[in-house]
């Protein structure tokens, strides 16, 4: 725990969270802002690659990514992988960890490195590998320009990756490119390569899904 | 507050107001203005004594509570006070809660004031802010810090900025010297504030062609008697050819009640989440649509002639008394027509309607 206020509406987190949460808290949000978040665990196929989903991108934990990415807000950090801790240590046990790279310019522009202050609250191994060498921001860019973007990343250390098993991290997938030119990266050196994406855009699950939950009304 | 602050890798910073963070600088210059105005029709005699007491109050350097019921000319009372002010090369901005009553507002001036520049600063708007006189949504104000001489707020007791810490801080913020409320409906910290006073307190009680503030009419019945209700009334008023706002709690029951009501009678509806609402506003005044449903978005700032009013289940806990002083406001703001009629449809009998009766009622009699 890192205090007793939810980070999110800045609320005392007993305040409006549920009876449970009386005697017993385990989250750094209240469970009425952590139930507007769109935790739907989702696995879909980027060509060859199987990647886990956690959040569906839209709503409230876009905000809140903007609001730690854009607007420097750190101390969101352990908000996005708080509720899987036990379950990611658990399913990549031997597993190393290595994160999707930003520029050195974002991140001084920034003042820290902001994925790997979101990895940190799982207590893993971080493999620091991968870099990039030119800052282009994604957000005006169309699809076919997207795909460029693998140009700019690059390996260094690759001694670090033998014989290890490897979890590769990143934060948003929308199209997919600069995963994908990751995972060709590392994928002949390591003895085993899965990936994880805290936040996924609608365009990968299918129409069905999308309705059904509406439904719910979530 | 312990929980709004946190040691970054940069060293502490406020949590709370992290989005409203100002890069550019803003031009400091002085220049010449002509400051005159041009007004198309003559302000009354309580208005130009109330106008002549708050320039005076302003130039002394003292903040303001200007009360005065809806469709007093609240704006045209402040006229003269700008005027004074640009003469002087003073900066003067004029906040409004909300997005589509500042569009409105900058127009207004634009008018009035025919020989500055006036530029309006909103969400959609933002490319140019500098200007001779600032007319913005009460958020855009982080970007003036320590800038204006004079602010005016409409209407402080709206959504959002009622209640909320963010936006009074950073308005708080952002004036050197006095600051101007404009208000019908002043709430109890504002009137905290008078009895301390922080502010002095100006209260204008007559429109100014005389006519009488309309007083709502309560029908009482059950839920699904309400609707029946509503289905008369608005038969009734549209064979009088008549607008007509019906007014619901919920963004749901807006869109429920249009898919109701659109086969019987051409109507659209409104709700903070449409995202043509300039359009909408413009199709219905000039009269394409006989009715309207929407939320509390249109509750205030918005004068559309010939209007009148329903509001569904005023029980709710949206319509607060201001909101219900501030809808029932909208009815009789033409100058050749000033009568129309409010109803309010209701389940129960509470304290908000009973007040808002009540304050309507004294400021006719007084």
């Amino acid at each position: 725990m890192i205090d007793c206020y939810c980070l999110s509406c800045l609320k005392g987190i007993r305040q409006n969270g549920s009876l449970r949460q009386l005697f017993y808290v385990n989250d750094v949000l209240c469970s009425y802002c952590r139930s507007n978040l769109l935790d739907c665990k989702y696995f879909f196929k980027l060509d060859e690659i199987t990647v886990e989903g956690l959040y569906l991108y839209t709503g409230k934990i876009r905000e809140l990514l903007i609001q730690y990415k854009e607007y420097n807000d750190e101390a969101l950090f352990p908000l996005f992988l708080y509720p899987y801790i036990k379950y990611i240590r658990k399913k990549y046990k031997d597993y190393s960890l290595v994160v999707m790279c930003s520029s050195q310019e974002s991140i001084l522009k920034r003042g820290f490195n902001h994925m790997e202050n979101m990895v940190d609250v799982l207590r893993m191994e971080v493999i620091d590998v991968l870099y990039k060498s030119k800052d282009i921001s994604q957000k005006h860019l169309d699809f076919k320009d997207r795909e460029k973007i693998g140009k700019y990343i690059h390996l260094k250390n690759q001694e670090l990756l033998k014989d290890k098993k490897i979890l590769l991290i990143d934060d948003v997938i929308t199209t997919g490119s600069s995963i994908k030119a990751a995972y060709r990266l590392l994928k002949p050196h390591c003895k085993d390569l899965k990936v994880l994406c805290i936040c996924y855009s609608s365009s990968f699950i299918s129409d069905a899904r999308i309705k059904i939950e509406k439904l719910l009304g979530k | 507050m312990p929980q709004y602050f946190y040691y970054g890798s940069r060293g502490l910073y406020c949590r709370k107001c992290i989005k409203f963070v100002s890069e550019q600088k803003l031009e400091n210059k002085l220049k010449e203005v002509d400051s005159e105005y041009f007004l198309s029709f003559n302000l009354s005699a309580e208005q130009k004594e109330i106008s002549q007491k708050l320039s005076e109050l302003v130039a002394q350097g003292k903040s303001v509570l200007l009360e005065a019921v809806c469709g007093a000319g609240k704006t045209e009372i402040v006229y003269e006070t700008i005027s004074l002010n640009l003469k002087q090369n003073k900066k003067i901005g004029f906040a409004i809660s909300r997005r589509q009553v500042v569009l409105e507002i900058a127009e207004r001036l634009q008018e009035v004031f025919k020989n500055i520049e006036v530029t309006a600063v909103c969400q959609g708007y933002t490319s140019k802010t500098s200007g001779d006189l600032i007319v913005c949504t009460t958020h855009q104000l982080y970007r003036y810090r320590n800038y204006f001489d004079l602010l005016i707020i409409d209407e402080p007791d709206g959504f959002p900025y009622k209640g909320n810490e963010v936006l009074q801080g950073i308005a708080k913020n952002s004036y050197k010297k006095s600051v101007v409320y404009l208000t019908a409906t002043p709430d109890e910290s504002l009137m905290q504030q008078v009895m301390r006073k922080e502010l002095s307190y100006l209260y204008l009680s007559k429109r100014p062609l005389g006519n009488k503030l309309i007083i709502p009419k309560v029908i009482y019945g059950f839920r699904w008697m309400l609707y029946l209700v509503l289905i008369k009334k608005i038969n009734d008023l549209i064979k009088l050819n008549k607008k007509l706002l019906v007014f619901v709690p919920t963004i749901r029951m807006s869109r429920g009640l249009y898919f109701l009501l659109r086969k019987y009678y051409q109507c659209c509806y409104m709700n903070s989440k449409s995202t043509n609402k300039e359009e909408i506003i413009e199709e219905f005044k000039s009269g394409k649509y006989q009715l309207c449903i929407c939320t509390t978005v249109l509750e205030r700032g918005i004068t559309i002639k010939g209007v009148n009013v329903i509001v569904m289940f005023a029980q709710h806990i949206v319509f607060d008394e201001a909101s219900l002083v501030q809808i029932s406001g909208r009815v009789g703001r033409d100058v050749n027509d000033p009568f129309g009629c409010c109803y309010f449809l209701s389940t129960k009998k509470t304290e908000e309607i009973d007040q808002c009766i009540g304050r309507l009622e004294r400021a006719n009699n007084d």
